[in-house]
Parts: C-alpha cells; structure tokens; sequence
C-alpha cells in the first residue's frame, strides 16, 4: 500500500521521505510498548488484532496518512505477537525466531514490487491478511499457561551485567542496521536482481539461528559478521558476492533477539520491541544524509558490532561448562 | 556589511527559509526526541520487567 502511493503519487520526495520515516517509527517503535502490554495482558490476541487493523488501514487507502499511521501499528502487534510466539515455543532454541524473523526483508521487497505493478488489485492483500487470521486462529493454541515465560537460552555473557548485555545488544544491533542499510548495490537493474539482497538476508536470518543452536552463539554471529565484511567492502559491486555478503551480515540477527530474551524471559514482547527500536534507530540516520565512503563505514562499523557481540554473548552456558569441567579434570590428571 | 547583511536576510525570508530550516531541521529534531522518548519509556519498562521478576523470584523463594 505505501510502495503504490510512493509510486503513484505527486508529492515531493520529501513528504514521501516523512511518509517511510512515520511509518517505520510507528511499525518499529512502538513494538516495546505494545510488547510489554502483551506480556502484561496474556489473553489479548495481539497478532490477531495487528491482522485486523491492517485491513482496516487497507480501507483507508485513500487517506494515506490515516492508512500509514493504522497499519503501522497493526504491523507493530503482528509482529510483537509472532515475535512472543517464536520465543515462548523455541524450546531454548534460536532457529524458531530466527525463521520467523527471516520472512520480513523478503515481504518488504516483493511489497515493493507489488506496489510498482498495476496488476495487482486491493483485494488481495485483504484476502492474503484474512488468510493469515485464519491460519492464526487454527495453529495458535489457546494460552493456557497463562505464567508463560520464554526458555533461557544461556548466551548471555554473565561476566557483564544485566544492563551491560542489553546496551550491548542494543547497540549492535543499532550499527548493524545502519550499516546494512548504506551498502552501496548499483547492480539492481532487474527484478530478480532488486529481490536478490532480500533473498540474501532472508536465508541468512533463518540460518542464523539454526547455524547457531549447532555451532555456538558466539562464533557463529562474530564469525558472520566478520567474514560479511570483505563481500560486502570489496564485492558489493558483484550481485553475488554482494549476496553472500548480505547472508552472512544477518546471520547474528537471532542471536541479539535470543540474548535479550534471555534475560526478559517473562517478557519475550518487550525483547522483541527492544531489537525493532534498535533497528529502527540504526535506520533513521539513512534518511537525512549520506556517507561518502560508504564502504569504509561499513566495514568499520561492523567489525565494532562484532566486538559488541562478542563481549554480549557466549556459545552456551552449560555446553561452555562442560569444556571448563573437561579441561579441570585434565588438568588434574 | 550591515546593508549585504540586511540584504541577505531579506533574501533568505523571500526564498522561503524559515519554512526551509524548519523542514530541513525541524522533522530530524522532531524525530530525534520521539525516538529519545521511546528509548526512555523502553529503558523504564525494561526496569519495571525486572523488578516484577525479581519480585516474583523472591516470593517463589519464600513459597518454597
């Protein structure tokens, strides 16, 4: 809806500017809050409510504002409510919300091309959001544990405290949106090739977080984000280097979301609110100026929000146990 | 230099400035406080969320 009126409108580039940036601070922003309410309020169906005030927005289509600001937060209780649910059910395991978060850059991308063609009518995303609201209301299960909590993942590293590993997170994850959002791409001529780094980061985020349950937290979401960097410093001039890059710099996604988690685990929506407020400040400067040297920024960048990452997250507590217990009792010997 | 500045200044306000440095700084202000704002509220409700559970954690302790 907002990529059409983008596409279809007169107004200047900077109203549409305003439009993307009220739109992301509503969607984005206001996830902490609404999250904190769910965990407050378990019986309120907030997935299903962000479902039917996205098609409420739809009706409102041709007052854009109005239609921006309700879908904005309807996207905001969707994801808060998908967010708790991949948290509550992961069984202390990060490839749950790692696949549920690996969706949205896809969605964003095929919803820009879906906003650029004229083929396609306003009834589908309507029909797409009712489907949605059925597939919840089958598959969600009544919340009959009403003391829910989200697993201890055991990744946060517990030489730091409590707020520590959150600032921590938190500013990785501010860096790295912004980081990801200035990668210079001139090579996106064609429709497969403009859905090609969505593509990337879509399969990076899901197997981030199955990559990092098999191999640790901490080496799987440094190493990514240090390998990203000479793909995407010395490639991103080559659609598929660039791609590998892009996969490899969203592999730690799930690894913040998990190690906030962990230390929210009776509040998995305000954990989850916590990441999208970090993305969303890492988004904001994009929009008011541009960096000349884009690709020394982006390498400098990420390599400090590994460094952030490595001192706010460790492989697994009980597995890391385990190796200290080993090397003890070899010692001894 | 008070008449270039004079001059200058009339410029700028036939041009539309204000509204141009109101637009052009106004909105990023603008957005910066309410995203200050949020990160507020967030950092109080995430101190409220541990509170609650410590609280909890206590009482469990107690029931036991």
């Amino acid at each position: 809806m907002l990529f059409s009126w983008l596409s279809g409108n007169q107004d200047s580039l900077e109203t549409i500017t305003l439009g993307i940036l009220t739109y992301n601070t509503i969607a984005f922003g206001l996830q902490p809050i609404f999250g904190y309410i769910a965990d407050t309020y378990k019986n309120i169906p907030i997935a299903a409510i962000g479902c039917m005030l996205l098609i409420i927005g739809l009706l409102f289509i041709k007052y854009p504002w109005a239609a921006l600001s309700i879908m904005g937060i309807g996207n905001a209780c969707f994801h808060v409510g998908g967010g708790i649910d991949s948290l509550k059910y992961s069984n202390g395991k990060m490839a749950r919300s790692g696949i549920f978060v690996s969706s949205g850059a896809l969605g964003v991308s095929l919803g820009g091309l879906a906003g650029k063609s004229t083929m396609i009518p306003l009834y589908l995303p309507v029909v797409l959001l009712i489907l949605c609201l059925i597939a919840i209301s089958i598959f969600s299960s009544p919340d009959s544990d009403k003391q829910y909590k989200a697993p201890d993942f055991k990744i946060s590293n517990p030489i730091h405290s409590f707020g520590m590993i959150i600032a921590l997170c938190f500013f990785s994850i501010v860096i790295r949106s912004y980081a990801g959002s200035i990668i210079p791409m001139d090579w996106k001529t064609t429709m497969f090739l403009s859905v090609l780094p969505s593509i990337g980061a879509c399969v990076g985020k899901a197997s981030g977080g199955i990559l990092a349950d098999r191999l640790g937290a901490r080496n799987v979401g440094v190493f990514s984000l240090l390998a990203s960097v000479p793909c995407l410093v010395f490639g991103h001039g080559f659609p598929w280097i660039c791609f590998i890059g892009i996969l490899l710099f969203n592999m730690s996604m799930s690894i913040t979301l998990c190690t906030i988690a962990s230390l929210l685990p009776s509040n998995p929506g305000l954990a989850f609110g916590i990441t999208t407020l970090a993305l969303l400040c890492g988004s904001v400067p994009m929009f008011f100026f541009t960096v000349p040297e884009a690709s020394i920024v982006i390498a400098v960048l990420t390599i400090l929000s590994s460094i952030l990452l490595y001192q706010a997250v460790i492989n697994h507590k009980e597995k890391e146990n385990e190796k200290n217990i080993q090397n003890y009792e070899q010692q001894i010997l | 230099m008070k008449k270039i500045f004079k001059t200058m200044n009339n410029k700028f306000f036939d041009f539309g400035g204000p509204f141009l440095l109101l637009f052009l700084f106004g909105i990023p202000i603008a957005l910066i406080i309410v995203i200050i704002a949020l990160i507020v509220l967030t950092v109080h409700l995430i101190k409220k969320a541990k509170k609650k559970s410590s609280e909890k954690k206590d009482s469990d302790v107690t029931k036991q």
